[in-house]
């Protein structure tokens, strides 16, 4: 058989092909959490031939009250991170798509790029801005107004919540940007034309619509805030509060015993179930939300609010959550890693400033971490996005039966917290596929996890490339004597380049400081970038943390640039 | 002469110099013995040991870097230390015990940790009887090698009160010191109570004593931090950690130029060792022998003592020796706590979960 027909044997195999590689992905996203579930009915250690079902793991976890406290603490945070990110998210939102606000696109690409620092840094740096003790602004205010005690406590619940949301308002600006970007202006300017004023109209009419929309938002951001590691993490930790993920860690390291896995396996599962059903949810504010989706077309226009005399208000508004967000917590990071131990500003702290940190830090172990981060930031959006548009093709273009299934096991990674699949994943690594696939401790096993994590983002990305490509292109192609192949490779794949290169940045940005996956995971030889960070913090180098984080976003600095510009270029940071 | 014999003899030549400097002459002819040279000889065939612990312990990743220097000039080996900065000690010895469960290599070649650490996981036989002295006849001897050579003391610590000296209220002198008003809510514990376990036993402060203090100082304290974050202590994050695991640190922080001090308390004072064992899973345990043998010598008890002010007390020329010696003049008396000694108070693991618990949980 020549080459040539062979190569058109393979083009017209390819849905075949595709079939298997989405139902091979499909059993490694279900697998982890498969094992997961079948852990959280075991006693003793997986593998061990003693091994007996119980479910006395979920006995001990829910006849502690310890947990019943976690979770109401996890609540609390996700609530007031939530209605922080909502409350700059909105109003940005509604600047940036409603009003004349003369800087949109300087506010989209605030936002966009406010999402890839990393949260940890922000809460290494709120740590040193407002800690009872140490906390810059705590004692400024202290001695400026002669305070018996610091006003603020960012070891609490609500300042956990607080660099959470600050963290989580540029995903709450996007989510609900596209929401008011769909509203339908004509109801507004049928109020107003009633004798209805500015406020009546946005409280009766612009807020009454956007609402599934900004609810469907909020879950997602609740979800967000409820799987959040690093914050709870760098804050809570210390000061002995848990939060849902901190508590898993805690039950998977404890201090007094083995690793409970089947302690964190039950859990892990009612995680699940939470996720379950804010999924659920979250499904059918989604679907409501596009009852009110009136307007389409390409000569629908929302109406410009004008802001007149409140635009130095908008500014300010805007500058503020930059500088309380953004800008201060990096400045006491930098401030930090400046210092042999964190000062607060002094003529005796300027003197001992020097580049000492950044100098003894380990070197060989961040270039080691930094190449792990960057193999792992190209392999993993590469993966993840052809997976992807197997999943999108098998769904929206097959006929195979049963392919919505397919979609639903892709957007699991969405719905339940990535911690669950880092454990479920660590214990099928560690205990029952050792020998058949060894790669416990390795960059493959984050290659794996992340993919998984990033997938349902990915689909849902490539599903909209693929729904916005009518099939009969396709069809031509395939009439013209083409194969499945071809009408993929040569029609599909090239119009759907600039989406897949769009989503290939964000991915490989978001693997850059991707830290809860990692640190479940991480071992000497997989160590990533924010794993090295976390040591150095948790092992009591904070200065050498500090300035390993500010190297690391120094490092990310030329990446966030690049997909600035591309972004700028399709068009997805304009207004 | 084959390359392999010449570079033993340019290694004979450069230990005996090495311990000549260090050790005297007599030491030199016991130190290169067939052992010792057969153990060179396999460790620098791994080329690697992979070390993880707090990075102020050992002086972390930079100590790390000069005792490979120092090891590889003074044996003559060309051994590459992989260090990583790691979370506390109980979790690096868990994770390995339970990779060896499941059959896998262990994450790092050389496990760390003081009884606490080391006795709840002993009768797991994951760790690898070795004939220590065999290596160093002579200078290690039998008082500091436990359970069969599973594991080998390589410095001693003393457990006290790490505070800091310029914002502390009061000059303390015992733990119930801690108890008083000046310190609520500035105060730190460590999230596996050091220190405090110990008291459990029947014959320090036993079960009702310390647990009532516990849950009193967990009312007092405001987080918990681990032993090597000394640096809170030093910013003033926290105003004393009740208990520490060594306290050395506290000199550390002091040439660093922060006002932190080690308090002995005088009704709680320890001595305590730490150990090194070798995990039969092991991806490098001849080289992890290696690097144990080399901190046992002067030049790595100096270092030792160089990166983490402590080394071992009973050592010739010990500065922890002479530390002890000062203390015990002034009436302070120790309970020396070893895996043994742990293990012969089962009343400790009974309830120091129960300590974990109250000190972890914030009311």
């Amino acid at each position: 058989m020549s080459l040539s027909s062979r190569l058109r044997d393979l083009g017209e195999a390819m849905p075949a092909i595709m079939l298997v590689v989405v139902a091979g992905a499909s059993v490694v996203v279900v697998c982890p959490l498969a094992v997961v579930l079948w852990l959280s009915w075991t006693n003793g250690s997986p593998g061990d031939p003693d091994l007996t079902y119980t479910a006395r793991n979920f006995v001990e976890v829910f006849s502690d009250a310890r947990t019943f406290a976690v979770l109401l603490d996890t609540v609390d945070f996700s609530l007031i991170a939530l209605a922080v990110a909502l409350a700059f998210g909105i109003p940005a939102a509604w600047l940036a798509e409603r009003t004349d606000f003369p800087a949109k696109s300087l506010l989209f690409t605030l936002m966009a790029v406010g999402l890839l620092i990393p949260g940890f840094a922000a809460a290494m740096g709120w740590l040193f801005l407002l800690h009872p003790r140490i906390g810059l602004l705590n004692q400024l205010l202290m001695s400026s107004f002669h305070l018996a005690g610091p006003p603020f406590s960012i070891n609490s619940i609500a300042g956990m919540g607080w660099v959470q949301g600050l963290n989580l308002a540029p995903l709450a600006f996007i989510m609900t940007a596209a929401v008011f970007r769909s509203l339908d202006p004509t109801l507004e300017e049928a109020a107003q034309m009633h004798g209805a004023d500015g406020f009546t109209v946005l409280r009766r009419i612009t807020v009454r619509l956007a609402w599934p929309g900004i609810l469907a938002a909020a879950i997602y951001i609740f979800m967000t805030a409820f799987a959040a590691f690093d914050v709870p993490a760098i804050i809570g930790w210390g000061n002995r509060i848990f939060t849902f993920t901190t508590y898993l860690y805690l039950l998977l390291n404890p201090q007094d015993s083995l690793p409970r896995y089947g302690l964190g396996a039950a859990l892990s599962t009612v995680a699940m179930v939470i996720a379950a059903l804010m999924s659920a949810w979250y499904g059918a504010m989604q679907r409501r939300s596009r009852r009110f989706a009136v307007v389409t077309g390409r000569a629908y226009r929302p109406k410009v609010v004008r802001l007149g005399r409140r635009r130095p208000a908008a500014w300010c508004f805007v500058g503020g959550y930059f500088v309380l967000g953004k800008v201060l917590p990096i400045a006491l990071l930098g401030w930090s890693s400046l210092l042999p131990f964190f000062q607060l500003p002094s003529a005796r702290a300027v003197a001992t400033i020097s580049l000492t940190h950044y100098f003894s830090l380990p070197w060989e172990l961040v270039l080691t971490a930094l190449w792990n981060t960057s193999v792992l930031a190209v392999l993993t959006p590469s993966l993840t996005l052809v997976l992807s548009l197997a999943f999108s093709w098998i769904v929206l273009r097959s006929k195979f039966p049963g392919r919505a299934a397919f979609d639903f096991i892709a957007f699991l990674p969405h719905a339940v917290p990535s911690i669950v699949f880092g454990v479920g994943a660590l214990l099928l690594t560690l205990f029952v596929i050792q020998r058949a696939l060894p790669i416990y401790g390795t960059v493959w096993i984050l290659l794996i996890v992340f993919t998984i994590a990033r997938l349902s983002y990915a689909t849902r990305m490539t599903n909209s490339g693929l729904i916005q490509i009518h099939p009969e292109l396709e069809e031509s192609a395939l009439i013209s004597g083409g194969t499945a192949w071809d009408a993929f490779a040569r029609i599909s794949l090239p119009l759907l380049a600039p989406t897949l290169l769009y989503a290939w940045l964000w991915i490989a940005l978001l693997i850059f400081r991707e830290l809860t996956l990692a640190v479940i995971l991480s071992t000497a030889d997989n160590l990533t970038f924010p794993v090295v960070v976390w040591s150095l913090w948790l092992g009591g180098g904070l200065g050498q943390a500090s300035a390993l984080a500010v190297v690391m976003l120094l490092t990310m600095t030329p990446m966030i640039a690049i997909y600035w510009l591309l972004a700028r270029r399709q068009g997805l940071l304009a207004s | 002469m084959t390359s392999y014999s010449k570079r033993h003899w340019l290694l004979r030549v450069a230990l005996a110099t090495a311990l000549l400097f260090n050790g005297g002459a007599a030491a030199v002819a016991q130190e290169i013995n067939p052992a010792l040279k057969e153990l060179v000889a396999a460790a620098n065939r791994e080329g690697a040991v992979t070390l993880s612990w707090s990075q102020s312990t050992l002086g972390g990743s930079q100590g790390a870097a000069r005792f490979q220097a120092a090891m590889n000039k003074a044996l003559g080996t060309n051994i590459r230390i992989n260090f990583l900065p790691g979370p506390d000690m109980a979790r690096v010895i868990n994770q390995v015990a339970t990779e060896s469960a499941a059959g896998q290599k262990a994450h790092v070649d050389i496990l760390l940790g003081a009884a606490p650490q080391i006795a709840p996981v002993v009768k797991l036989n994951f760790l690898e009887p070795v004939d220590w002295a065999q290596y160093l006849p002579g200078r290690i001897t039998p008082n500091m090698i436990e359970l069969d050579g599973r594991i080998i003391r390589i410095v001693t610590g003393l457990s006290g009160v790490t505070y800091n000296a310029q914002l502390a209220p009061m000059k303390p002198a015992v733990l119930d010191d801690f108890l008083k008003a000046g310190w609520k809510g500035k105060i730190a514990s460590t999230p596996y109570a050091a220190g405090l376990d110990v008291l459990l036993a029947e014959d320090v402060w036993g079960r009702d004593k310390t647990v009532t203090y516990v849950r009193a100082l967990a009312r007092q304290i405001a987080g918990v931090m681990r032993c090597g974050e000394t640096e809170r202590v030093a910013t003033g994050e926290y105003l004393a950690l009740v208990m520490d695991c060594t306290g050395q640190d506290a000199l550390l922080w002091q040439e660093k130029g922060a006002p932190v001090a080690q308090l002995m308390p005088l009704d709680a004072a320890q001595q305590r060792y730490y150990y090194f064992a070798v995990p039969k899973n092991a991806q490098h345990p001849n080289a992890a022998k290696l690097f144990t043998v080399f901190l046992l010598t002067p030049e790595g008890q100096r270092l030792a003592y160089e990166t983490w002010k402590i080394d071992l007390h009973f050592m010739p020329g010990s500065k922890m020796g002479a530390m002890i010696a000062d203390y015990r003049k002034r009436d302070v008396k120790f309970k020396e706590v070893t895996v043994q000694w742990w293990s012969e108070h089962p009343e400790i693991d009974a309830t120091r979960s129960e300590l974990i618990k109250i000190l972890t949980t914030k009311e």
